[in-house]
């Protein structure tokens, strides 16, 4: 392979380097401006900071792996995504409401404010970071992948991984959301069109196009066309994988419920409630959505094609890279299929080391702790609290041995557990506070206890068991509290309901 | 107008969610042939309902708020 696809690589990051740098100098000093923006990101870079922050580094490495494994147990992620988004329509709009009316920039200061606790803010903290520094791992076990590659093994995945998040560490250091807007625009661009290209260059390169592909795999391995997909696979003593046997529905089915709700409970996600100008930006965010879904098309046909390629790789999320080096293919497609992967892996990864470290501190240290610091004192300390993520979430990604998609979905138990809670806050009067608290604490625990203590039963995703615990405690606590609790929260739904407000 | 629209949106939401899972995926998805517009048949009934997702949403904006602020 030729030095051009690390040339490729190096003028990419120096790129985003300097997209990333400029506009801090256009947001307030405030903590407001670098967390929410000042609450004035437009429609371009709101429909790229959200569809590049949702596709990520899993998406470039995580899902074609699942599809050469796994087959079309790789849909659950397109499955997901056609209802998951769907929430934020109705919640974004009520939640940027409160916000502008508030002063709210996060999703724990939007509860904590409607039920008055501290306690609500701190729990909410703790769970966004828990499950944050995982995926954030993520993003930096595909950065570290890719240089590793398209290097032929001279940077480490260690260093290479160090590299990418040092150029990340910079650009969002100096210019908090709006560096990370800008530079998941141009990192959007670049990974949408590079998924297109590559994903339907390949396929025809190998099997003489999409259609003949299928046709060729239906022929030789049916069973990774037929839903649900296949079991997760095993590598045998040469260190070749083997494929699992028949998928089981009761997984798969729950995987999807417990994404869906999860979606949009993403803290990065539905922090740009607060970020947007106004409703009508959040309303076309979430509508043109799908044309983000559409691009994961090409990356599923990526995995496919290597279905019968003669040369497997010996790990499912290693299988783009290693086609890609082995196929001899010109330099510059596979620089720009690898500068395409670090975008979306970095286009994730520094918009959650920059919510991690803002929830860290709006609701972690001012909001439950009642820390009081002036607004630039306290973009210093989520400033200093991002260098602690990233440090954390490097730790973990280069201890963590196992698959990207595995780690995505243990994260995903946790945060679901907000989405009764979300909606509490957002459209119901009879919440009370220790309802709230009462169902997210037995649902964290619950979904906890499955992901490290128990197994769960029929294959069920953990998540799912912990909001079947959640939301009866949730009914059930405020109905029995209501008296003793009379809410507060009136005038907080008022303005959640007015448009305009 | 707008209770309508809620209804119908409300009756798609409940559709996909099914469409989505078992055991309706079980039925679209059970075989590897025929191919529908070159993908398996599992593969393209998710792309179908990603356009179906579009436009529902689409129309449900357009007949809610008119494509304004104004709810």
């Amino acid at each position: 392979m030729s030095s051009l696809p690390l040339a490729i690589c190096v003028l990419y990051l120096v790129a985003c380097l300097i997209i990333g740098i400029l506009p801090g100098s256009k947001a307030s000093d405030s903590a407001e401006g670098y967390v929410a923006g000042d609450r004035n990101l437009g429609p371009l870079v709101m429909y790229f900071i959200t569809g590049a922050t949702l596709f990520s580094a899993f998406a470039f490495l995580g899902m074609p792996g699942w599809a050469y494994s796994k087959g079309v147990a790789a849909c659950y992620v397109l499955g997901y995504g056609i209802l998951g988004f769907l929430p934020f329509y109705f919640l974004g709009p009520r939640a940027a409401r409160v916000g502008r009316t508030y002063g709210l920039v996060t999703q724990a200061e939007m509860v904590a404010r409607r039920f008055d606790s501290r306690a609500l803010a701190g729990l909410m903290a703790i769970v966004s970071v828990y499950a944050l520094v995982p995926y954030v791992a993520i993003q930096m076990q595909g950065a570290g992948y890719v240089l590793n590659v398209v290097s032929e093994g001279y940077i480490s995945r260690d260093v290479g991984a160090a590299i990418v998040y040092g150029v990340v560490l910079v650009y969002v250091l100096r210019s908090g959301v709006l560096g990370v807007g800008w530079t998941n625009t141009f990192q959007g661009i670049l990974m949408m069109s590079m998924a297109w290209v590559i994903g339907l260059y390949v396929p025809w390169k190998l099997h003489g196009g999409v259609s003949e592909m299928f046709t060729a795999i239906g022929e030789s391995k049916p069973e990774l066309l037929r839903a649900p997909g296949l079991l997760s696979p095993s590598t045998d003593e040469g260190g070749v994988l083997v494929r699992g046997g028949p998928g089981s529905w009761v997984t798969y089915t729950s995987q999807v419920v417990v994404s869906i709700i999860g979606f949009t409970c993403w803290p990065q996600l539905f922090m740009r409630a607060f970020n947007a100008k106004d409703e009508r930006t959040l309303r076309r965010t979430v509508i043109l959505y799908p044309t983000f879904q559409l691009f994961l098309l090409p990356l599923l046909f990526l995995g496919f094609s290597a279905v019968l390629y003669a040369l497997p790789p010996g790990q499912s999320d290693q299988v783009v890279p290693h086609m890609l080096t082995q196929m001899d293919l010109p330099g510059i497609v596979v620089g720009l299929f690898i500068a395409g992967a670090l975008a979306a892996s970095m286009s994730s990864g520094d918009a959650i080391i920059h919510t991690a470290a803002s929830v860290f501190v709006r609701d972690g240290m001012v909001a439950c702790m009642g820390a009081k610091p002036g607004p630039r004192q306290e973009r210093t300390w989520i400033r200093r609290v991002i260098l602690l993520v990233v440090v954390s979430a490097y730790g973990l990604a280069v201890s963590y041995k196992g698959s990207l998609v595995g780690l995505l979905l243990y994260a995903y138990g946790p945060i679901a557990q907000f989405g009764p809670v979300l909606v509490a806050t957002l459209y119901w009067r009879g919440a009370t506070r220790s309802g709230v608290l009462a169902g997210l604490l037995a649902g964290s625990a619950t979904s906890l206890a499955f992901v490290t203590v128990w197994t769960t039963p029929f294959g069920l995703h953990a998540g799912l068991l912990g909001l079947v615990v959640n939301v009866p405690a949730l009914l059930i606590v405020s109905r029995l509290t209501r008296q003793a609790e009379e809410t507060e929260g009136e005038a907080f739904l008022a303005c959640a309901q007015t448009p305009g407000a | 107008m707008h209770r309508r629209a809620h209804c119908l949106f409300a009756l798609y939401v409940l559709c996909a969610l099914a469409a989505l899972v078992w055991p309706v995926l079980s039925w679209v998805g059970a075989a590897e042939a025929p191919l529908i517009i070159g993908l398996p048949p599992v593969v393209a009934w998710h792309v179908l309902w990603i356009f179906i997702g579009f436009g529902a949403l689409f129309l449900y904006d357009r007949a809610v708020h008119r494509g304004g602020d104004d709810a």
